[in-house]
């Protein structure tokens, strides 16, 4: 059962069959990655999750390397218009707040709130980030809304048993995508591995909660 | 928790923060009234002096603004404060500043009577970031019905939650509950959400014994409250709102799917789909930490309704609150948050945070919940942190309200209609062409700063309006009062009249200008130096001339001058 919950969610999440068409080597790779933590979960074992590790490496430098216009001091024409109006706004306040509240790493900092945060949206998981579409980005529903109640209740149980599985494959890919931000055409897969073990540890246990096993 | 003299000046301090931020530059930040302010501050002041609305409906249950209608209670209370300080910013938005005042206290008093929080210190802390909060600045300093109906809301959650120890006060705060209804549409829909909540997860409480009488009292009070707003109930004033309801985009959705999924499938799957999707919005951490409202007019620049950092104690308290759910101050707080945004996630617009303001209550003791937690960590920081993660939120507050807002919301918060009012009182003795073609509230913008008597512009509308006040709710933006004419323009006979024509950039196209031989005589900008209104002097002679001399028509044109004239 425990396996069966896992292939479920990976088979029928549509960014297994994004990745498939994107590169069917990383797909290979984060299926891997994805399978080596669940049993990481399972057995609560941190010598498996040092194996995860060595699979989420090459994962977020994929990551990294395919996201448009990475780093927190990228700035689109939009974003530079703002910030310039921003720093003749705040200048015509007093010339020194220009120089400390709009500057470039107040700006940068944003930035990375900003990444962190759309990251963190189930929205964008669970409903392609409806009804609050990005524009410009690619926007897809990676994983039905159908499983949500499963990933909230497998991610309640991963906070309480498995917290080193939890903090290993969802803090470091966070980091990694608060700095390099968003702009990729398969989104934030670094993830995939942490969404589909929760996903299925909630699934598996509902059903054992229900006592359909 | 006792209460002593230290609690007081702290809590005093927290009010006088609150009464500042909500009281500072209210005449000036928002730079206007936007379209949901000047209709309560119009038609209250049209009850002060006719005792009817703008319509001449007298003292109507549900005021109606241009197509749509809208709970009384916020107009009702501000006929008082337009009385002291007039018909002008101050006078609308007073009650809403106020609201935001008391509802400190009602937060400090409910989370104190909660006994969720254990530290004394992070109560305060608690109060004081739901005081500097940009969702409660920003509608505490807005002229319409958001805090004031904020304000019933939290008042009879907290007297209901006192009514479970003294079962007197379920009474009071059902009927308190239902009063709340009047205050804003969201509340009339959570009414009966909440009353079934409570009954469904309290009914071993609610249900026993003497809390039985007093909760049936209870229900019997909001019951006889509501008959006024039952009366209106098979009128298009109760379901006005319905236009919002995601229905069309549901049924074009499936429209892509029927040829593979039966519609007793995809129906209900979408339904879910799109109710889901926009309930989880409102417990987003991009929507709640980081993304402002869509809509201009309620929305800070660069400031979601709480502060970035929130998120952290956010999760935490959302944690703590689902893991201790089995008590019964956990299992109120979940209630609320539970049901708070539900009417709000039936509409088709996404993270609207006027009608999810209910939430507001929640989700700022979920977020105390988590402080807490992390204060009990015992970092040796945690003081001098808070210190300055409160004053940082204060000056990202501060430089998105009071720097970026007035500037680069000027137009969504409708700049421009009190000059357009200013110029007019310049050129008393000029007829004036108000072009009204993207905005159908123009009429009452006008009004509003030419302190119209209300009973002229109940004069001018059509008296089947008056006939059928709550089912009508055909629009004719187009008025005209003494001098002035609040119209499209119709640019094949203003032209060949003597007045003012004023509109915005879309209105005149330069080919126009120099056609119609305009000259400019007044031009109104934003605070970006944007242009967002122009008043052009018509000039039929000189256009009449141009004609003649161009098409020998002269003579022609000259003869219907003159009988446009008459």
């Amino acid at each position: 059962m425990y396996i069966l919950s896992i292939l479920i969610t990976l088979i029928s999440s549509l960014w297994s069959w994004e990745l498939f068409s994107f590169n069917p080597n990383l797909l290979l790779v984060v299926w891997s990655a994805t399978i080596i933590l669940f049993l990481s979960v399972i057995k609560s074992s941190k010598k498996i999750l040092c194996i995860f590790c060595l699979f989420l490496i090459p994962i977020l430098v994929v990551q990294w390397k395919t996201t448009r216009n990475a780093g927190l001091d990228y700035m689109s024409e939009t974003d530079w218009s703002l910030f310039a109006t921003r720093r003749i706004e705040l200048s015509a306040v007093s010339p020194s707040l220009g120089r400390y509240l709009g500057n470039k790493p107040e700006y940068m900092f944003y930035k990375f709130e900003q990444n962190l945060l759309r990251s963190m949206d189930l929205n964008l998981y669970f409903f392609g980030s409806h009804p609050r579409e990005r524009s410009g980005i690619r926007e897809f529903e990676k994983f039905s809304f159908l499983f949500l109640p499963f990933f909230i209740f497998g991610l309640l149980r991963l906070v309480k048993f498995s917290p080193w599985q939890l903090g290993t494959s969802l803090f470091i890919p966070l980091l990694v995508l608060a700095i390099i931000g968003q702009d990729n055409p398969i989104g934030p897969f670094s993830l995939l591995p942490f969404f589909s073990v929760t996903i299925a540890v909630g699934m598996f246990n509902i059903i054992k909660k229900l006592n359909v096993i | 928790m006792s209460f002593n003299i230290k609690s007081f000046f702290v809590i005093i301090a927290i009010l006088i923060l609150g009464s500042f931020l909500y009281f500072y530059k209210i005449d000036t930040v928002p730079p206007r009234l936007s379209a949901d302010e000047i209709p309560s501050g119009y038609n209250a002041y049209s009850i002060l002096l006719t005792g009817k609305d703008e319509y001449g409906k007298s003292f109507p249950f549900s005021f109606r603004f241009s197509s749509s209608y809208s709970p009384p209670l916020y107009v009702y209370f501000t006929v008082p404060a337009i009385s002291i300080f007039g018909l002008n910013m101050i006078g609308t938005r007073i009650v809403s500043v106020l609201s935001g005042i008391i509802s400190i206290i009602v937060i400090f008093i409910f989370l104190k009577n909660l006994n969720i929080i254990r530290s004394k210190a992070v109560v305060y802390l608690g109060v004081l970031l739901y005081t500097i909060s940009p969702w409660t600045v920003m509608y505490s300093r807005s002229g319409y019905e958001a805090m004031l109906s904020f304000l019933f809301y939290s008042l009879s959650i907290f007297i209901i939650w006192v009514g479970f120890k003294r079962p007197l006060f379920l009474t009071i705060g059902v009927i308190l509950l239902s009063i709340s209804a009047y205050a804003s549409h969201a509340n009339k829909f959570l009414l009966p959400l909440l009353l079934v909540g409570l009954i469904l997860v309290f009914k071993k409480i609610l249900l026993k014994g003497k809390y039985r009488h007093y909760f049936i009292a209870g229900l019997i009070g909001a019951f006889i409250v509501q008959l006024p707003n039952l009366s209106l109930v098979l009128t298009k004033s109760f379901f006005v709102k319905s236009s919002l309801f995601f229905n069309d985009a549901i049924l074009i959705e499936y429209q892509k799917i029927k040829n593979i999924v039966p519609v007793f499938i995809g129906i209900p799957y979408l339904y879910a789909r799109e109710f889901l999707s926009q309930y989880f919005t409102y417990f987003s951490l991009r929507s709640l930490f980081l993304d402002p409202d869509p809509f201009q007019a309620r929305s800070i620049p660069n400031l979601s309704v709480f502060y970035p950092w929130m998120f952290i104690p956010y999760l935490i308290g959302l944690f703590i609150t689902w893991k201790k759910r089995a008590q019964t101050n956990y299992k109120y707080l979940l209630l609320l948050a539970v049901t708070a945004p539900i009417p709000a996630a039936f509409t088709k617009d996404p993270f609207w945070t006027y009608r999810a303001i209910p939430l507001l209550l929640s989700l700022i003791i979920i977020i105390t919940i988590g402080i807490d937690r992390i204060s009990k960590l015992r970092l040796k920081l945690f003081i001098p942190l808070c210190c300055l993660i409160v004053i940082y939120s204060l000056i990202i507050l501060w430089r998105g309200y009071f720097i970026f807002l007035p500037n680069e919301k000027a137009s969504a918060w409708e700049y421009g209609y009190q000059n357009i009012a200013q110029e007019m009182m310049t050129y008393k003795s000029e007829h004036f062409v108000v072009d009204n073609s993207r905005n159908s509230l123009t009429y009452i913008q006008l009004a509003f700063y030419l302190k119209l008597n209300p009973e002229t512009l109940q004069n001018a509308v059509g008296q089947e309006i008056k006939k059928d006040y709550y089912n009508n709710v055909t629009i004719n933006p187009n008025y005209s009062f003494k001098n002035l004419e609040i119209r499209p323009i119709f640019w094949e006979k203003d032209i060949y009249k003597n007045q003012i024509l004023i509109g915005d950039r879309l209105t005149f196209s330069d080919q126009q200008i120099m056609e119609h031989k305009l000259t400019r005589v007044f031009q109104i900008k934003d605070p970006l130096n944007n242009i967002v209104f122009e008043g052009y002097r018509t000039n039929p002679q000189e256009k009449c001339a141009y004609i003649g001399c161009y098409r020998g028509l002269c003579s022609i044109k000259t003869l219907s001058l003159s009988s446009l004239r008459i």
